[in-house]
């Protein structure tokens, strides 16, 4: 095996410089952008997302990039979200709901099944999926299908996926504290393990607290 | 030269010993003359009306009195009655009840239109053995046996054998040869048995005909009686300018269409391209993929009549049979209109896959009755790589057709102010305009979950919430079976920011959405 060959193969890390120069999206948010490699979402790979609780995933985190890509492809797929993704509130945040697929289903193999067909038709530019819990082969298939179709294919996983080894380009893991979510990088491919990266809501900018009267809740 | 086989006096009285017993109607009718000048049948009109249609499409052709009736407002009128209800004196247009005085014992049926015009589509392809054009005017046949006359040996040939059919499939048909359509049709309409060839003569067999045969709407009907005005015989001495100025220039065109006058062209019914094959197993097939080979050859003769008729499948479906004789239905769904044998099998392959059997099958049977035209579009020289649209329609199909169509939907807005009822799932690919003003959040909970209040705080998850902006209040629905009054609020807390609203019934906090 000669020296090319071995540095062609995508999963020897050569460090941040050697790094494949990848399509990536910008996050909308400064300093995951500053830290993640190529500047945002790695586009053809796979990217898994660990949150303390399913329900409440940091949608917002995504919709700045989801809303800049999706004029590119016919469709955007939602495969299995754990609540209702409300058409009014994707609407006003400047997704066109006409290129929105929703997948209802409940059984991992198909969840597993329709994510790999979307990431690997070229037709979607991003697939976000909340399969319940992943085997690395699962995640092996998902991310060679990425970098077949060259979507962004985001895995909503909870945290007991934190230490199970995983083929996917990124893994981060999103802390919910009182300064806004904290994210750590667990696995980048091409760059190093930042920690502690603090991302604010975006609507938390502009609105003044108000404390709740005790009267207005007897 | 009129050949009337039977004048109007001997048709009455030949009917009468028809209404007497059904089987006569099955005599071959009264021979006609032969040996007709060439050019004579340019335009020769076939015309076939069914008086008991409504019955026959029923699959009710009984002895007992029998009547077909609609409902007109408070009333239900009787349209058919069968022949024993004629003897007790019932006719066409009677009430109900007036029929059930005359004979108590009157069975009444209502009328099913699909069923009648299932039932003339089919002798309309039926009748296709004779000439191509066949059309469907109103309940009543039309062929155009213009071109087919030389063919069978000449009109009286060609009609006798017509009618042998005709009256093998009917009960009491009327058929009527005439050079216009308009006038083959109400002579048949009217029961007169007719072969007429030559335009001159249509003016004197439709000169009898009364005038309610041609005009329909009571207004006019009425309008004539006061002129004194029975027969289309008639009605045709008026003059031109001044029937049209006080009937309608569209009765004049009627007349005119009657006596070849004007131009009439008709559509002919073209069958429709159905396709229906099936392969039976001498031994039987246990194993699904078994059937692969037999499929790829049901979808290469399906690829073979789509292309023969220039069309496209837009949905087809598999039947299997079990040796215990229960079938198996599996449709295959289309975004779009395919033709390609190779998708299509990659398609089935996918409906295949939920589908589990034990029993033995042995037959499989391809349907296919959903198309779509080819769609003529010229390609462009210099494009080589397909579009991604192209990739997205195609993924659209797998996924719906392994995970069913229920599981594969768009997502759209609906002009509702209830929040749970502001969306809505649509067909893949549509959606609706709509604005919302407020801001609302990204994800909805299906059921509001409520939010604990402790020490005069609102806490959700061990966290307290804080309320950010005005209230919005959501008073709907008072007029169907969800109503709410809610005040709305933006919430946060530590991490989250959510959308949490008071039910002004209950008086109880939940929360609803998420930022």
């Amino acid at each position: 095996m000669s020296l090319e060959s071995c540095l062609k193969r995508r999963d020897i890390w050569r460090g941040k410089k050697a790094a494949r120069s990848e399509d990536a999206v910008a996050t909308g948010f400064a300093v995951l952008d500053r830290h993640l490699p190529n500047g945002g979402w790695p586009q053809h790979a796979l990217t898994e997302i660990l949150v303390e609780n399913i329900t409440y995933s940091p949608l917002w985190l995504l919709i700045p990039a989801l809303g800049e890509i999706m004029p590119a492809r016919s469709w955007q797929i939602w495969i299995a979200p754990p609540a209702i993704p409300y058409p009014p509130g994707l609407s006003q945040n400047g997704l066109d709901l006409s290129k929105i697929l929703m997948i209802n289903i409940t059984d991992q193999a198909d969840i597993l099944w329709s994510a790999e067909q979307a990431l690997r038709s070229r037709a979607c530019s991003a697939v976000l999926c909340w399969p319940g819990r992943l085997h690395q082969s699962a995640t092996r298939r998902l991310q060679l299908a990425a970098e077949y179709g060259g979507g962004l294919g985001i895995c909503f996983q909870d945290e007991s996926a934190l230490h199970t080894h995983s083929m996917a380009a990124l893994k981060l893991r999103c802390r919910n504290t009182d300064d806004g979510l904290c994210i750590d990088l667990i696995k980048c491919r091409g760059g190093p393990l930042h920690q502690n990266l603090t991302v604010q809501h975006p609507s938390s900018q502009s609105t003044a607290t108000l404390k709740t009267k005790e009267q207005s809740c007897q | 030269m009129i050949r009337t086989h039977q004048s109007l006096k001997s048709r009455s009285a030949l009917t009468a010993v028809r209404r007497g017993s059904p089987d006569l109607a099955k005599v071959p009718p009264t021979t006609l003359v032969d040996t007709l000048p060439p050019a004579a049948l340019d335009h020769l009109w076939l015309a076939v009306s069914f008086p008991f249609l409504p019955l026959e499409a029923l699959g009710q052709v009984r002895q007992q009195p029998m009547v077909v009736v609609v409902q007109q407002g408070q009333m239900q009128k009787v349209i058919t009655p069968n022949y024993s209800a004629q003897r007790s004196g019932i006719q066409a247009g009677m009430t109900l009840i007036a029929a059930q005085t005359l004979n108590p014992a009157l069975h009444a049926i209502s009328r099913d239109i699909a069923a009648e015009s299932n039932r003339l589509q089919k002798l309309a392809l039926m009748a296709g053995n004779w000439t191509p054009a066949v059309s469907i005017i109103e309940n009543n046949l039309l062929l155009d046996i213009a071109g087919s006359t030389r063919l069978f040996g000449g009109i009286a040939q060609l009609l006798e054998q017509i009618q042998a059919w005709i009256a093998s499939e009917a009960l009491s048909p009327c058929v009527s040869v005439m050079p216009t359509p308009a006038s083959a049709i109400l002579c048949a309409r009217t029961g007169k048995s007719l072969c007429i060839t030559a335009r001159e003569h249509i003016h004197g067999a439709i000169r009898e005909i009364p005038t309610q045969a041609l005009v329909t709407d009571t207004k006019r009907q009425q309008a004539l009686n006061r002129f004194g005005i029975n027969t289309l015989g008639d009605l045709l001495r008026l003059p031109r300018d001044g029937m049209a100025r006080r009937l309608g220039p569209d009765l004049v065109q009627k007349l005119d269409k009657l006596l070849g006058r004007q131009p009439d062209p008709q559509k002919a019914i073209t069958p429709p391209p159905v396709f229906h094959q099936r392969i039976v197993f001498d031994a039987g097939i246990a194993n699904t993929e078994q059937l692969v080979p037999f499929m790829e050859t049901l979808l290469e003769e399906l690829q073979i009549h789509l292309t023969r008729h220039h069309i496209l499948a837009e949905q087809f479906e598999w039947h299997l049979l079990n040796e215990s004789d229960s079938s198996h239905r599996i449709p295959v769904y289309l975004t779009h209109p395919h033709r390609d044998a190779f998708d299509l099998m990659k398609l089935s392959q996918l409906a295949f896959e939920k589908f589990k059997t034990k029993d033995v099958i042995t037959h499989i049977a391809l349907k296919a009755s959903c198309f779509a035209p080819m769609p003529s579009s010229s390609k462009d020289i210099f494009s080589t790589l397909p579009k991604s649209a192209d990739y997205g329609t195609s993924l659209v199909d797998r996924l719906q057709n392994r995970l069913g169509r229920h599981a594969v939907q768009g997502l759209c807005l609906q002009p509702d102010h209830r929040p749970e009822k502001a969306w809505g799932h649509c067909k893949v690919g549509e959606t609706s305009a709509l604005s919302h003003g407020a801001q609302r959040p990204l994800w909805l909970l299906e059921t509001p979950r409520s939010v604990r209040i402790s020490q005069g705080q609102l806490v959700l998850g061990g966290q307290v919430l804080f309320l950010q902006s005005q209230r919005e209040r959501i008073c709907s629905g008072w007029w169907d079976s969800h109503p709410i009054r809610r005040d709305y609020y933006h919430a946060r807390t530590a991490t989250l920011r959510v959308w949490i609203f008071r039910d002004l019934n209950s008086g109880n906090w939940c929360l609803h959405g998420i930022f």
